[in-house]
């Protein structure tokens, strides 16, 4: 597995709407393997190999969770809104980063009630002294995110942003690795997923596709006293039965789930009750579009330290690409 | 099947009759007498010229349930329980009076519902049968204060031995006494079909008095939580174990000499039985070892998951043996002693 | 037409959202005596009948999936955990019924810790999702061989008759819009309308109104009328948030709903004297009808309701008439278009 790839994905800084960096890392990946390659209005990638079947729409989103700043106060501290789903207990005490490099360590005020805590109590601090200097590094409507460096460790994969640039990863290895494709393919990195699923809505609307499938990740319900779900890290590939956005369409299921037991390759179910994906967008395009998704079991996700197995990120890559050569 | 046909009739206490009418017609002709005593209770007596060891067997044919209580307005129906557990009436199908109406217990739609509604259970105060008047005067047409409110639940096997019923408390007793009560069976034998005994063990008051046996076995259907999630000490029964025989409750300490003279007889027979891990709940049996100059007393039971409710479970096999242990330990030497 | 029995029909066959294909067969055989049948990529059951010309194209359309379950997950003993699909009332769903639609049909009851072992101050508070689970009666071995997670469960509940005229049983929500839909294809039947009628049995409203969504983009309708349940009056629900049952089909008006088309259900009710009571919507509403509203252009479009009692719960509530009364306003008001001329209220063209 191309580990070196992995590592360069997590690590490049990608807020939602400012997903610049991901796009120019993705494309020198990809621009090889495919018959085109455009930025449409909203800042998607996509991305299209020609095929003489179905036309399938992949979608795996560039974006990542973060904060922008609002406002700057005279001592040089920063006050932000949030991008995505993020939760004060977990950005309590955390660094930041921004693109240009800028650390900023986000804390609270002082509070009587340290559980009372929340994002309006919270600011970034860059260590600057008063406003002047804090503006030398950062202006306001700068977005920054986790600043955390993406590990392996032993099977595990440790970094931000695995939510949802593995699923960029999977696709890009599917790609290189995909011999006979059974469709007419459309890789689509997407834009603005963690805000609502904007990216994909619009890419979905130009492509007209008959199918749908994405890939994101999910909760792995294997930590301590966690609810019991289907999924967990190590159990191989996911195949979404549904989430907040979507039913996944018995189609795409029974495809995926007929493909991993064809290839013998390890797959389970994920069920996820809050948030949605890519293909929740999708399977609403026009008429309506059959869709799956295909997720890798993560813990900890919207935090730094999002925690996968690469032993399925492997499975999710070669049931993609089983299920990209076999048609419907 | 009997159970069925029993289970599926209304007993609401002191509404007694569908069940009692039932049973007399089971065991006309194979018992030696039958009478209904003042409050309602059916005794039988079976072998009542045997001399020897005298037993008396007794279960309640009264169920949880409802009563109406008041008519409002908008024509639905206030109204009180006996020991049924609030948070599952919401949604609930009743059966309301003798002529048993339909009638449901509806609640706020979620959609309206406020956060703090949400983090709430529904009060049994607040709650409501509609059976479809808009009017007072419509409802009361087909309903009188005092009526009785049964629950709606069809007899269903399911799963690959479990049986779905309501009252399952206690007409698996009545059933399971029946049954012996057919066999050819040596003893002088009383059965006693209690009333009342959801609300206060009344009618074994009753039917204590008076009654010269030598040992009462009381047969119940009891508490079962062996479901997910409950710890392993708080399962009180396992369902499909066997029978289960009481140690202790509130109402009654059961005499150990008997609680050991029967397990020595499911041992022997190899018949599976279990402790009722628990010292919650009473049964008639608290009526009947004070009763004269005491009557020891065997409560045995089967074990039923969400009993009280409509849709209590239990398992055929520990009925099976329920019936199959106290029948051979009627038949063992251990009474003669 | 028999509304019970169209009712217990379709209360036979389970229908959750994305799940709805059995339902789709019993309407199929039903509708094709009136219309042409056809099911959209997504899933929407649509009824096309033709009208002579120069009409409008109007869009009927209501939901045909009902609230349900999904398996998450199977446990020791043969109990199984669920995950809610629609907005669930977790406080009442105790104590009931199931079947786990499985490789085999599995019974089951959703069960509960008993209140002794259960602490005072865990009693004042709702059981959730989480702690609850199906028992089946099966060993885990067992249940394994029948029951996956991603199978369906639907409650069990026949309909039953109250009192009064009324109905009570579980998705009524949305199968009396559904026989309201039916009720007025059936009155249109031997009836040359000018204007070309989609009968649209919708997927996937109780997720996100998904399936009006798509079946809106194909049919591009002229107007549109979406058929759904409104909140029944009962004991703590007030005047201005809810409608009587019998009282006939509420007619929705608000911003969203188009002014003229409101004025004219009113007409045509007031002409043949058809009961109906009125709904004030502020919000947009979480029905079929949003999706309609704002399709390609802008659809002519209005929501009609049925008043239900206790919505989404097994004990819903409905009154006969107003299912048939609510048919009786569709099709009359399709025949009013046809003499409408411009300046009229049920004109239609800009």
């Amino acid at each position: 597995m191309n580990k070196e790839l992995l590592k360069k994905l997590c690590a490049v800084n990608g807020v939602s709407g400012h997903e610049g960096p991901v796009i120019d890392v993705i494309r020198d990946e990809i621009k090889d393997l495919v018959d085109s390659c455009t930025v449409d209005a909203m800042g998607n990638l996509i991305a299209h190999k020609k095929g003489a079947g179905k036309k399938m729409m992949l979608a795996g989103h560039m974006d990542q969770i973060g904060l922008m700043i609002t406002f700057i106060s005279d001592e040089g501290f920063l006050h932000f809104g949030t991008i995505g789903g993020m939760s004060p207990t977990i950005c309590y005490g955390t660094r930041f980063v921004f693109p240009n490099g800028t650390i900023g360590v986000c804390y609270t005020e002082r509070l009587d009630d340290p559980k009372a805590i929340t994002f309006d109590k919270m600011y970034l601090d860059i260590g600057a002294k008063d406003k002047e200097d804090a503006e030398k590094y950062v202006k306001i409507g700068d977005v920054c995110t986790f600043a955390a460096e993406p590990t392996v460790n032993g099977g595990a994969f440790i970094s931000p942003a695995i939510d949802d640039r593995m699923g960029c990863f999977i696709m890009i290895e599917a790609l290189k690795k995909l011999k006979n494709p059974a469709y007419d393919l459309y890789f689509v990195f997407t834009s603005q997923e963690e805000v609502g699923l904007r990216g994909a809505k619009t890419a979905a609307f130009a492509i007209e596709p008959d199918y749908g499938l994405s890939f994101d990740v999910t909760i792995s319900a294997d930590t301590p006293k966690s609810r019991k779900f289907p999924s967990k890290m190590y159990g191989g590939a996911a195949i979404k039965l549904k989430d907040a956005s979507l039913l996944c369409h018995p189609t795409m299921i029974n495809h995926l789930e007929k493909c991993a037991k064809d290839a013998n390759i390890k797959y389970q179910f994920e069920i996820l009750e809050a948030g949605g994906t890519d293909s929740g967008a999708i399977h609403v395009n026009k008429g309506g579009v059959p869709s799956g998704v295909i997720s890798i079991a993560s813990r900890y996700i919207h935090s730094p330290n999002e925690m996968c197995a690469l032993s399925d990120v492997e499975d999710c890559i070669n049931l993609t690409v089983k299920a990209l050569e076999t048609a419907i | 099947m009997l159970l069925e046909k029993l289970t599926s009739a209304c007993g609401l206490p002191g509404f007694e009759d569908e069940v009692r009418d039932i049973i007399k017609a089971e065991l006309e002709g194979i018992v030696d007498s039958i009478k209904v005593d003042r409050i309602g209770n059916l005794i039988v007596t079976k072998n009542s010229q045997a001399s020897g060891t005298h037993i008396a067997l007794s279960a309640h044919m009264d169920e949880v349930g409802l009563c109406v209580k008041s008519i409002n307005a908008d024509g639905t129906i206030k109204f009180v329980s006996w020991g049924v557990d609030q948070r599952l009436l919401p949604s609930m199908r009743l059966l309301v009076g003798e002529k048993k109406i339909p009638g449901v217990i509806g609640t706020k739609p979620i959609h309206l519902q406020s956060e703090a509604d949400r983090g709430s259970v529904y009060d049994i105060n607040s709650m409501f049968i509609d059976i479809g008047c808009n009017k007072k005067e419509e409802t009361e047409k087909h309903v009188s204060l005092g009526d009785f409110i049964a629950f709606e639940s069809k007899f269903t096997e399911f799963g690959e031995s479990k049986i779905k019923a309501k009252a399952l408390d206690d007409r698996v007793g009545c059933a399971a006494i029946i049954e012996i009560l057919k066999m050819d069976l040596p003893y002088k034998m009383t059965g006693i079909f209690c009333v009342q005994e959801e609300v206060g063990l009344r009618g074994s008051a009753v039917a204590a008095k008076g009654l010269h046996a030598d040992l009462v076995i009381n047969f119940e259907g009891t508490i079962c939580a062996d479901t997910e999630g409950v710890p392993v000490h708080e399962h009180v029964t396992t369902s499909g174990a066997g029978p289960c025989l009481s140690l202790m409750d509130r109402s009654s300490i059961y005499n150990k000499k008997y609680i050991e003279s029967i397990v020595a007889v499911a041992e022997k027979n190899k018949i599976p039985y279990q402790y009722r891990r628990t010292a919650m709940g009473g049964t008639d049996a608290g009526s009947y070892h004070t009763a004269g100059a005491g009557i020891p007393c065997i409560g045995i039971a089967v074990p039923c998951r969400y009993i009280h409710s409509p849709v209590s479970v239990m398992d055929k096999n520990d009925y099976e043996n329920l019936v199959k242990l106290v029948a051979q330990y009627l038949k063992s030497e251990a009474l003669t002693k | 037409m028999d509304i019970k029995e169209f009712l217990k029909e379709v209360n036979a066959v389970p229908h959750v959202s994305g799940y709805e294909n059995e339902l789709t067969d019993v309407l199929t055989s039903k509708f094709s005596k009136y219309a042409e049948v056809s099911v959209d990529k997504f899933g929407n059951l649509v009824a096309h009948k033709k009208g002579t010309g120069n009409g409008p194209k109007v869009m009927l359309c209501a939901h045909m999936d009902e609230i349900g379950m999904m398996v998450s997950a199977l446990c020791e003993n043969g109990f199984v955990k669920f995950t809610n699909i629609g907005g669930i009332d977790k406080r009442n769903i105790l104590a009931q019924e199931v079947t786990i639609h499985g490789r085999e049909k599995v019974f089951g009851v959703i069960g509960i810790k008993p209140p002794h072992l259960t602490s005072s101050a865990d009693m004042k508070k709702p059981v959730s999702f989480y702690d609850m689970a199906i028992d089946t009666g099966y060993s885990q071995e067992k249940l394994e061989k029948l029951v996956r997670p991603g199978d369906i469960i639907t409650f069990n509940q026949d309909i039953a008759e109250l009192k009064g005229g009324k109905i009570t049983g579980k998705a009524l929500d949305n199968s009396v819009g559904v026989a309201a839909m039916y009720c007025a294809m059936k009155n249109l039947a031997h009836y040359n309308h000018n204007a070309d009628i989609y009968f649209v049995a919708s997927a996937q409203e109780e997720v996100g109104l998904r399936g009006a969504k798509t079946a809106t983009y194909n049919i591009k309708p002229d107007i549109g009328i979406a058929i759904d349940v409104t909140f029944g009056r009962a004991s703590g629900l007030g005047e201005h948030e809810s409608s009587e049952l019998g009282k006939g089909p509420s007619i929705a008006v608000g911003p969203g709903q188009t002014r003229k088309l409101f004025n004219a259900l009113k007409k045509v009710a007031g002409n043949n004297n058809i009961p109906y009571q009125v709904d004030v919507i502020a919000q947009g509403g979480g029905a079929d009808f949003y999706e309609i509203q704002i399709g390609e252009g802008g659809v002519i479009s209005i929501l009609l309701s049925i008043p239900l009692k206790y919505m989404h719960s097994t004990v819903e509530t409905a009154a006969i008439s107003d299912i048939e009364n609510c048919g009786k306003l569709i099709s009359d008001y399709i025949i009013s278009l046809q003499g409408a001329e411009e300046g009229e209220e049920c004109y239609w063209k800009n």
